[in-house]
């Protein structure tokens, strides 16, 4: 079994300098935990590069190399970057070294050709041979087998085209299962014994073609197995064209998606601008509004004073007036009582008065005139101007602006929230628009892609009808030498023929055995794969009446209800998740080949239940597990406590600056 | 003694207008000043002696009595309020400095949010 013991990583994406993950040799469970953008897939497809030399994103395109050293190092003068892999493998341990530098003389790249690729195996202490390296790594986790071992949560909704017929997707995951389960060793016996069973076939002809007896019978097979071997040599040319076209295909529809995805991004940024300029515009018109409504703000925030002082005026204004008013009724009353000690009668009651009241009447008088003397002419000039400047002061009365100011402030601090919202999702947007390259030339490569495509989907049409074919005139000629191998058989008594024939039963025979064989084997194979998965899934399902996967020929997993009846139409995308999670542990559990399991983002979205349940099972799917998660993808601490004592490492992926990321072992763990 | 025609604010007090018009909530600093003479006598009045109040400086800008009072309006509304007063210009210089240093206060202390809190 292949188990990773460490990696150093040095100076690759966001791992500044040297920093090194160190394994446990117990079987179990490591976590490294790390939130987005702190390069959990860049540590899976490190693994990845480390053992196959090769990067690729998540559309399965290889990423020019020179873009993954660091960014703070290449500006610090450290271009390239080394990856080095420790691990045992049938109790010996191997080192792999693999480095991406500068070639010698260079000293600042410009260009790609600036660098140059190492890689060099130790076991043990001695460096191995270059075929030795590529031998060692084929054998211990060959390429097409990685995705079982290294594998992207992000990427399992691939496994539900398994269930469809004629999925060219389906198809390859089909033969990458086959492998890793073993089964080329059995399709490989079967080559190779249908290759000699044509060796001796063509002995058998050349021995008919030599006796005069079964001359024209042996030439005219000849002539068919000659006819046959040009057909299948076409068929398989045929076949190797299809997989490349079907390859390039997925390119063109990967890039096509990624095309649609820039022209959406595209249609968000114009929609941004569009909404962050409509909403400036109205942020102008309420800045106008506030400004229009500060103009004469100054006249409401005097309100207040004017009315208090006013009201000190009015009192003032009210003294005098209540003075300068009784004066005037007392004027009245006076000359009334003047008239009347003169004339000694009173108009009044029309009665005379005696002299001695006069007396008093005059006496009165002259009190009353003190008393009520009215406004002294200082207090008339106060008077006025106190009237003046209580009419000047109650032309100040204005109303508060606050109530406005306030409505308009409100909607300009909302209008402002949206605008810095639509800013920062347009910097977002132009951040991953800047990911695609040049913009302006994206409308004609996105047109090449079409016809691309286009010529491309045409091509395969055309190789499968060739392959349709040559099927088909490939069983007409094998039924017509059928016939006439019959009719040799019959005519042929000759010793020589009746030892080739009997060699060329002897082998078809043997061919036979390895065709059943790989009949029986897959049969038997796909019957644990299914009773393996079934026995996850049900671990793993948070509905109890889902109780059985039922798997395809394809290895497609279909699931089934307790009541029975048809597979369950419509799955959701948790549980296409759950299928293809259970599904790699059946594969691993069956695998003639061991390995790590090294998982990214395997929670999708999935519900705490499920969750849990995964979490459950990881130790079961293998000796050695490494889960990438995001910081809350999954609980934390109810992950450690369910996991008990087969969690034997956790790593915490910590952001120093936006392009430097240490790998530090967990504090929290206990 | 003659009233003012033409008038500088003190420099701390002419920032803090600039800072009010540049936030976009008055159109002219001298509408920024105006608010904060009305400023100074709504919060201030018992505070400040316009007739013998005397800025620091008067380092600010320059302005013109036109463009403060075109219609005369605020040497009315301080004769109404003071009634000894007989250089309103004079007066209202002197509370503009104040209130705007005030608001200056405020807004070191707040920051600038609103400025319906002002009112």
């Amino acid at each position: 079994m292949l188990r990773f013991i460490s990696l150093t990583v040095e100076d690759f994406g966001p791992f500044k300098g040297s920093q090194t993950i160190d394994f446990t040799s117990d079987d179990g469970v490591t976590f490294i935990w790390g939130n987005n953008g702190r390069g959990k897939t860049t540590l899976l497809n490190i693994f990845r590069y480390a053992i196959y030399g090769k990067f690729q994103n998540r559309r399965g395109t290889n990423v020019n190399l020179t873009m993954l050293s660091n960014r703070e190092s290449r500006s610090e003068g450290r271009y390239g970057f080394k990856v080095v892999l420790r691990m045992s493998y049938d109790g010996e341990i191997y080192e792999l070294t693999r480095q991406f530098k500068l070639r010698t003389g260079v000293s600042r790249p410009t260009k790609n050709d600036d660098y140059e690729q190492t890689v060099y195996l130790k076991k043990g202490t001695a460096i191995l041979s270059s075929e030795d390296t590529d031998h060692i790594l084929k054998i211990i986790m060959p390429e097409q087998v990685a995705r079982f071992f290294l594998f992207d949560g992000e990427l399992l909704q691939e496994y539900e085209e398994l269930l469809m017929e004629d999925s060219d997707t389906g198809a390859q995951i089909k033969k990458s299962i086959e492998e890793i389960l073993g089964v080329p060793v059995l399709t490989n016996g079967a080559t190779d014994t249908a290759a000699v069973l044509g060796a001796y076939t063509n002995a058998k002809t050349r021995t008919a073609q030599s006796n005069k007896q079964t001359e024209q019978l042996g030439s005219q097979i000849a002539t068919l197995e000659a006819a046959l071997q040009g057909h299948n040599a076409e068929l398989e040319r045929l076949r190797e064209e299809l997989t490349q076209e079907l390859g390039r295909k997925s390119e063109l529809e990967s890039e096509q998606n990624q095309n649609e995805h820039v022209k959406a991004l595209l249609a968000e940024m114009k929609a941004l601008e569009n909404s962050i300029a409509e909403k400036k515009a109205r942020r102008e018109g309420l800045l106008s509004d506030i400004k229009n409504t500060t103009k004469d703000a100054w006249k409401g925030l005097i309100g207040f004073r004017v009315n208090e002082i006013l009201s000190d005026v009015e009192a003032e204004v009210k003294v005098l007036e209540d003075k300068e008013n009784s004066q005037k009724v007392a004027q009245h009353f006076l000359k009334e009582m003047k008239e009347a000690a003169s004339r000694k009668h009173c108009n009044l009651c029309d009665q005379d008065i005696d002299d001695a009241l006069i007396l008093k009447m005059e006496e009165r008088i002259k009190v009353l005139e003190g008393n009520y003397g009215g406004l002294t002419p200082e207090e008339s000039g106060k008077l006025r101007t106190l009237q003046i400047r209580k009419a000047t002061l109650e032309t100040m009365r204005y109303p508060s602006s606050k109530e406005r100011l306030e409505i308009y402030e409100r909607q300009l601090a909302a209008v402002t929230v949206e605008i810095s919202d639509d800013e920062r999702k347009l910097k977002a947007v132009k951040e991953e628009l800047e990911k695609h390259g040049d913009i302006e030339e994206l409308s004609t490569s996105m047109q090449n892609c079409v016809k691309n495509l286009i010529n491309c989907l045409k091509k395969i049409d055309n190789l499968k009808e060739g392959e349709r074919q040559e099927a088909e005139q490939i069983a007409n000629i094998r039924s017509s030498l059928a016939t006439l191998n019959a009719k040799l058989d019959k005519t042929a008594t000759g010793e020589d023929m009746v030892r080739a024939r009997r060699r060329v039963e002897l082998c078809e025979m043997i061919h036979n055995i390895f065709e059943e064989g790989i009949d029986a084997y897959r049969n038997n194979l796909k019957s644990r794969v299914e009773k393996d998965a079934t026995d996850l899934f049900v671990r793993i399902s948070n509905d109890p009446d889902y109780v059985r996967l039922e798997i395809n020929d394809n290895y497609g997993l279909a699931i089934y209800h307790k009541d029975g009846g048809d597979p369950v139409p419509l799955r959701s995308a948790g549980f296409e998740h759950v299928v293809a999670l259970a599904l790699i542990g059946a594969l691993h559990k069956n695998a003639p080949l061991r390995g790590p399991v090294i998982m990214d983002s395997p929670f999708g979205r999935l519900d705490p239940t499920h969750k849990e349940n995964i979490i459950k099972v990881l130790p079961s799917l293998s000796e050695q597990v490494v889960l990438l998660a995001y910081t809350h993808e999954i609980d934390e601490q109810r992950a450690r406590e369910t996991l008990g004592s087969s969690l034997k490492k956790e790593y915490r992926l910590t952001r120093q600056t936006s392009f430097y990321t240490r790998i530090e072992p967990n504090q929290e763990v206990k | 003694m003659a009233d003012l025609i033409n008038f500088r604010l003190s420099k701390k007090a002419n920032e803090v207008a600039e800072l009010l018009a540049t936030s976009g909530y008055f159109d002219f600093a001298v509408t920024a000043a105006k608010f904060a003479l009305a400023y100074a006598i709504k919060y201030h009045f018992d505070e400040i002696n316009p007739a013998t109040y005397t800025p620091s400086d008067s380092d600010g800008s320059n302005y013109g009595i036109g463009s403060l009072d075109s219609d005369g309006q605020i040497a009315i509304l301080l004769k109404a309020i003071y009634p000894d007063c007989t250089t309103p210009y004079l007066y209202a210089r002197n509370l503009m400095v104040f209130g705007l240093l005030k608001i200056g206060e405020r807004i070191e202390n707040e920051g600038l949010k609103s400025i319906s809190a002002f009112l």
